[in-house]
């Protein structure tokens, strides 16, 4: 009898299909899952950012890589660089500061085109004025309640005007657990009593978004953005970085896995159905096991930059055609009566702004 | 006799007029008001900086005029007109949306339309931060041992665009630039004397403010005290020189005037 040929079809895959020669066989930082994007972004290309604190790393490499960082809400020329700092602008493309969940950025369209308002308006701390969806957008809230609304109104604009002209959304989803008002389903980007309002339970209730909604809240913001911008492109990554803190009744470790789960594999489902969106892996490149946890901080939550920069270098690389050679420019000198102020400016782009810290203190 | 060291930016040239002119006239003799530096040729550069070895120096044109006009420090004071138009630079002109914040019981609502809002607070230490030299400065005045510090409000804004636009050379309004709604200007006005007072205040200095008489019902400055777009005239200065002599005697004799 005559040898049958072997047909194994993994003997014509392509290398990238095995994990010993581009995983484990490689450098940490030559690891590059990014396969045939979707599309590319050109220096002309509007890009918009929203998502969880990891997404303000994003933005800020996006705004220093000579992209056209599209920031709809960039604050008057009147402040200076600390002050738009401190007071989140720029950290995003609007003043939204993070939207941690998918319901959270179905929500947010809506309230900027009209369509959703929110029945809890503000929260009082003392003297001050907390907006509810954005409760850390500035230190100590806002001084009036007038103030605070003229802020939102003039904030929810800057939304509108960003989906209406953007070329590129890069949506950053960071959780599925969160907060809701009992009588609108209105989100929170935190827990109402958690650095912000006060937690009240016969008003607010406790969700973890399932893989159905998730997919189905994707599919709201992706039909949303072209209703108003058919040619828009969505890029959609996972935060990798953990919660900090769970109110499901189980171990962290495993609400995390839950958490990224769901987000990862809802993105990667949407992504399949959509040739105007596409998945970048910030997630695996951060948390794969190659890099032997070297891109964590001591919290093991905190992405380092080596990790940052590993991520933004392919993003650049197969979505920009741009080399990222080095980390971000340094924050510009001041001048020496003002130099105790860039310290702290320095130190501020250093902490990445995260609204769940308030979950642990 | 108390004398009186004036010295500063722009605003100083219309003192220097009013004094020179008469407009101004002294209602007691116990008082002697000269000007010792004035305008930014005389006093170039900033009011302090930060020398080799990282300390915190007044501007050398400051020390080098009150060296040469000082006789009795104990008797002298000093009158600053200093950084009146910072809030000018920042908003005088605009090419775009307008500038609009709100502070904490202004007595007419935020307007929403054409506008870049931005929080009060914001506002605020922006305005704080590009005055830190004005803060070291009067720290530094604080210390040389006169026997008394005034610092002299801004005059306010004009209210009337054509008038402030029909005295600024044509070069300024190009390029879709156009003279900012009195609104804005006001308020900047005021933030930048709100604060202006509040660091007179923590040094010890006395911040005098500008004379009710030339301001109207809404707070710009009187269209018979205005000069040209951003200074008001000597007449505006000799009301100054008055509040000026009448602090002064009653430091040295409360309740005589």
């Amino acid at each position: 009898m005559s040898k049958q040929p072997r047909t194994c079809p993994y003997t014509k895959a392509p290398a990238t299909a095995f994990w010993r020669k581009v995983v484990a066989d490689l450098p940490a930082g030559d690891v590059d899952p990014v396969l045939n994007p979707k599309f590319t972004i050109s220096k002309t290309d509007k890009v918009a950012t929203a998502g969880s604190c990891f997404a303000q790393h994003v933005a800020r490499y996006l705004a220093k890589s000579g992209l056209l960082y599209f920031v709809t809400e960039p604050g008057h020329s009147m402040l200076d660089d600390e002050t738009c700092a401190q007071f989140n602008y720029g950290t995003f493309s609007a003043r939204y500061g993070n939207i941690y969940t998918t319901t959270q950025m179905v929500q947010t369209f809506d309230r900027a085109f009209g369509a959703y308002s929110p029945i809890e308006d503000h929260w009082r701390d003392g003297e001050r004025f907390i907006d509810p969806h954005r409760p850390f957008i500035q230190p100590n809230g806002f001084s009036s309640l007038e103030e605070l609304r003229c802020d939102r109104a003039f904030h929810l604009a800057a939304v509108r005007r960003m989906f209406e002209e953007l070329d590129v959304f890069v949506f950053t989803l960071g959780l599925t657990e969160g907060w809701r008002s009992k009588e609108d389903g209105a989100v929170f980007p935190v827990c109402p009593g958690c650095g912000a309002g006060i937690y009240d339970p016969a008003r607010y209730e406790f969700f973890n978004e399932r893989f159905d909604t998730t997919l189905s809240n994707l599919q709201a913001i992706a039909e949303r953005i072209w209703g108003v911008n058919k040619s828009a492109r969505i890029l959609l990554t996972v935060s990798p970085v953990p919660l900090i803190a769970t109110m499901e009744p189980q171990h962290v470790l495993l609400a995390t896995t839950y958490s990224k789960s769901v987000l990862r594999a809802a993105a990667g489902e949407f992504m399949a159905s959509h040739h105007r969106v596409d998945y970048f892996p910030s997630y695996e490149i951060i948390t794969g096991g190659y890099a032997r946890g070297s891109y964590w901080e001591s919290d093991l939550r905190g992405v380092r930059e080596e990790g940052v920069q590993h991520v933004m270098r392919l993003l650049l690389r197969h979505y920009c055609d741009i080399s990222l050679q080095t980390s971000p420019p340094p924050v510009k000198q001041s001048d020496p009566l003002r130099h105790d102020l860039s310290e702290g400016r320095s130190a501020q782009v250093a902490n990445i702004i995260c609204d769940e810290e308030h979950l642990d203190t | 006799m108390r004398r009186g060291l004036i010295f500063g930016h722009s605003h100083v040239w219309s003192i220097r007029r009013a004094l020179a002119s008469g407009a101004f006239k002294p209602r007691t003799g116990r008082v002697s008001l000269e000007v010792v530096l004035c305008g930014t040729q005389e006093l170039p550069s900033d009011l302090s900086y930060v020398d080799a070895s990282g300390r915190c120096r007044l501007n050398a044109a400051i020390i080098s005029a009150l060296h040469r006009a000082s006789q009795n420090v104990s008797n002298e004071c000093l009158i600053s007109v200093v950084r009146g138009n910072t809030y000018n630079e920042i908003g005088l002109l605009t090419d775009g949306k307008e500038l609009e914040f709100h502070p904490p019981g202004w007595p007419t609502p935020p307007r929403l339309d054409g506008i870049s809002f931005i929080p009060y607070d914001a506002a605020r230490i922006a305005m704080t931060r590009r005055m830190n030299e004005f803060a070291q400065y009067t720290r530094m005045l604080s210390h040389l041992g006169f026997a008394h510090i005034i610092h002299v409000a801004a005059p306010p804004p004009i209210e009337e665009n054509a008038f402030v636009s029909s005295k600024l050379p044509s070069e300024a309004l190009i390029d879709g630039h156009r003279v900012s709604s009195p609104e804005s200007r006001l308020k900047l006005w005021w933030l930048q004397e709100h604060i202006t007072r509040s660091i007179c205040e923590s040094h010890g200095v006395e911040y005098l403010p500008v004379p009710k008489e030339a301001r109207t019902n809404e707070g710009f400055l009187a269209p018979e005290y205005r000069k040209d777009s951003v200074h008001a005239n000597f007449e505006y200065a000799a009301l100054t020189l008055r509040d000026i002599e009448k602090r002064l005697v009653e430091l040295e004799h409360p309740g005589t005037l």
